[in-house]
Formats: structure tokens, sequence, C-alpha cells
């Protein structure tokens, strides 16, 4: 049994303490926004933010969550207004497949909030997500389009 | 997590025999309207799979009474721009305001009672444009030259006096003016056109052009979009490999 706290609500859970947040997320919750990609936490695909800090969900014990805030990609959009980083993604085009896109933005919606006008380095060392489409130039381009708005 | 997983007694050629009679059920028209494959499968993420839109003008192209234009497409959208790609070669040749550009999805089953008329759905390789550019693009000109057709009709006048233009047709003599979605009732009656000639590319406006795409990128920012690992229906089960626990080479079966 676990309890969480996902987008602003309170969830109890009956699963193994092992078991990854990303499938608690995905299964469980019932939030499927964030995605599987690799499993071990190379790809980010399945990034969410514990506590304002983008982490990979798909590495992270169910037990280790527990008291912790975690915000998925489904807390972005408020009242139908799509968040400024999803606003830059949609006028950039970033996504192509889109499958890889809603770690970006989180891990983006992170960055941004400590350093609100990275550098490419910033962004590049923060935002360490693959993306097999191959859209890194159209992320970088959003992510300035968003610190210069 | 082992514990979490209920062992049946599927065998595993029950299972194979199983999922045959499945696939068979879908090629002959399985009832897919509670699920959202086929959109979920084209980027719309929405949650039924309505009917087609009326009135058709030709299997390819709707136009509705307001003006609002629905390209079918029968191609997969797996990232690369194909639905929109394809939606411009029809809107080129159909000469509508591309502004107004939608598509929707015509089921497998939908193509099986019509005689297959989109041809193929098959996407991959690299083929989705290549391999259908040209009877898409007949499409967008055989509605077209529909429209215009069923205008000059109510003008009592020659279809070649007619041009149009971002969905509006006019008789060049006089000056008349219609739209694509006051004449389109009418176009959905005559005969599709056997003879098209299609523009020569030096005057394509719209094809070559990057524009934004149309198949939702909303939903690929929001988690909305529902890809295959996301596919939930009625009842179902999760198949998967059980693997060894010990990494260790095989020594024998």
């Amino acid at each position: 049994m676990a309890d969480l706290n996902v987008n602003g609500k309170k969830y109890k859970v009956d699963v193994d303490p092992e078991t990854p947040l990303l499938w608690v997320i995905r299964d469980h919750v019932g939030l499927t926004g964030t995605k599987y990609g690799c499993g071990v936490g190379q790809c980010g695909a399945c990034t969410v933010l514990f506590d304002g800090q983008a982490i990979r969900s798909c590495m992270i014990p169910v037990s280790a969550a527990e008291g912790k805030k975690i915000e998925t990609i489904e807390s972005l959009e408020k009242n139908g207004q799509l968040s400024k980083v999803q606003k830059a993604w949609v006028d950039n085009q970033v996504p192509q497949c889109g499958y890889c896109q809603s770690g970006m933005v989180m891990a983006t919606t992170a960055l941004l909030r400590n350093t609100p006008k990275p550098t490419d380095a910033q962004i590049d060392a923060a935002v360490t997500n693959i993306c097999r489409c191959g859209t890194f130039q159209q992320v970088r381009d959003a992510i300035h389009a968003v610190s210069k708005a | 997590m082992t514990k979490n997983i209920t062992t049946t007694n599927t065998s595993r050629r029950h299972f194979i025999v199983g999922s045959s009679a499945i696939a068979t059920g879908l090629a002959i028209g399985f009832d897919f309207s509670f699920i959202s494959s086929a959109n979920a499968a084209m980027g719309t993420g929405t949650a039924s799979m309505a009917p087609l839109a009326t009135p058709e003008i030709g299997v390819w192209v709707v136009v509705k009474p307001n003006d609002d234009i629905v390209v079918r497409i029968v191609r997969s959208e797996m990232g690369q721009g194909t639905i929109t790609g394809l939606a411009q070669m029809v809107a080129e040749e159909l000469q509508c305001d591309w502004k107004t550009v939608t598509y929707e999805y015509p089921s497998p089953a939908e193509s099986l009672k019509r005689k297959q008329a989109w041809g193929s759905y098959s996407t991959g390789g690299s083929r989705g444009i290549r391999t259908s550019e040209q009877y898409v693009r007949k499409g967008g000109a055989a509605a077209r030259i529909m429209l215009v057709q069923a205008a000059a009709n109510q003008w009592n006048v020659p279809a070649s006096e007619c041009v149009a233009k971002n969905s509006v047709i006019t008789h060049t003599p006089s000056g008349r003016k219609t739209t694509f979605g006051k004449v389109s009732v009418a176009a959905s009656q005559l005969d599709v056109p056997k003879e098209i000639t299609l523009k020569d590319p030096k005057e394509w406006t719209l094809i070559g052009k990057s524009v934004n795409r149309i198949d939702g990128t909303a939903d690929k920012v929001t988690g909305k979009q529902v890809y295959a690992i996301d596919l939930k229906m009625p009842g179902m089960l999760v198949a998967t490999i059980q693997e060894s626990p010990v990494f260790e080479e095989l020594r024998r079966y």
C-alpha cells in the first residue's frame, strides 16, 4: 500500500513497494501521458517532477515516492490553457511522433522554473532526454522561445 | 512483482488459435465503434470512430455546407507528417482554403464495404506519400471539377468559364461567385470525372510548403495522444514474456 500525491490529488494504491513509480502512475493512477521508453533511466520518456525536480519515474520504486509532490504532464494544462512550455512546443511544431515529448516538456518545465533563461549548455545539461525522431533542435528553439516571451 | 502475475491455463496453441480468430474477426468487419484504435493510430486521440462526414465529393473529399473541408486519409501517421503531406496534395488540386482543412480516417471495414475505394492502407518504408500521391491528387482534382460543374449548372454557364480558388468559384465573364460549401450537395450528386489533368508542378502553391501539422500537435504535449501502449479495451488482458530471472548461457532445452 502506498499513499501518493499526484498532480495535487491523493491516491492510495495497493502495489508491491518495489513497483516503479512509472507503472503506478500509468496502470494504477491511470494517467498514461507519462511514457515507458527504455525502462532503465536512459531515455527520459517517463520524466515526471518529484518535489519540482525532473526524475525518471521508471527508476523510482513507489515506496520512495510517498510524501513527495509528483507532477505529471497532465498537470500542466490548466482550465484548457496550455502552459508556456506546451504552447511553445505547438508554436514551434516540435513533436513528430510525439512519444518522447511528455518527458521533454516535463524536463524543460523543471529547468525553466529554476533557470528562466538557460544557455544552450544549460539546456544540454538539463534536458538529456532522447528523441528518436530527432527533434533536439526544435526542442532547443522552443525553450529559447519561452525564455524570450 | 512476480507475485502479481496470475498464471492461467492458456496453452500456447490455444493462445495462437484464439488470436487468429480475433484477427479474422477484424478482417470481416468487427465492430470497432467502442474503441479509438484508428483515431489513436491517426493522431486525433478522440474517443470514438464517428461515421464518415458528408457530403462527399468523390471518395477523397468532403465539403461541408459551411465550407469546411475534410480530406480522407488512409495512411497511418508515425510522426513524419504523412497525414499533413497527403492533405496538402489533395488541397492543392482542390483549390480550397488550406486553413479550413481537417482529415478523417475511413475505417478498414468501410474500405471493404466500398471495394477498397481508398487503395492501400499500408504505411511504411517512406512510401506513404510516394505510392499514393498520384491518386490522391486526382481525388482532389476530381472534387474540384465536380464543384465547379455544380456551380456552372446553377448559373447555366459552361464549366470552362468558371475557376476555383480558395474554396470560391467564380464565373469569370460575369464575376458571379459562390463557395464550395454552397454547391457541395449538388456536386456530390454528379458523376466522378474519369479524365483528369493534374496541375503542372510549377503551379503548385501548397505542395512542398512547410505548413503546421493537422494531426493534433497539442495532444502530443498534453499526454492526451493515445499510443498503442495506452490503448485500453473492455476486458483486455495483457500477454507478456516472462523472462528467466537468471542471466546465463543456455545449456540445453
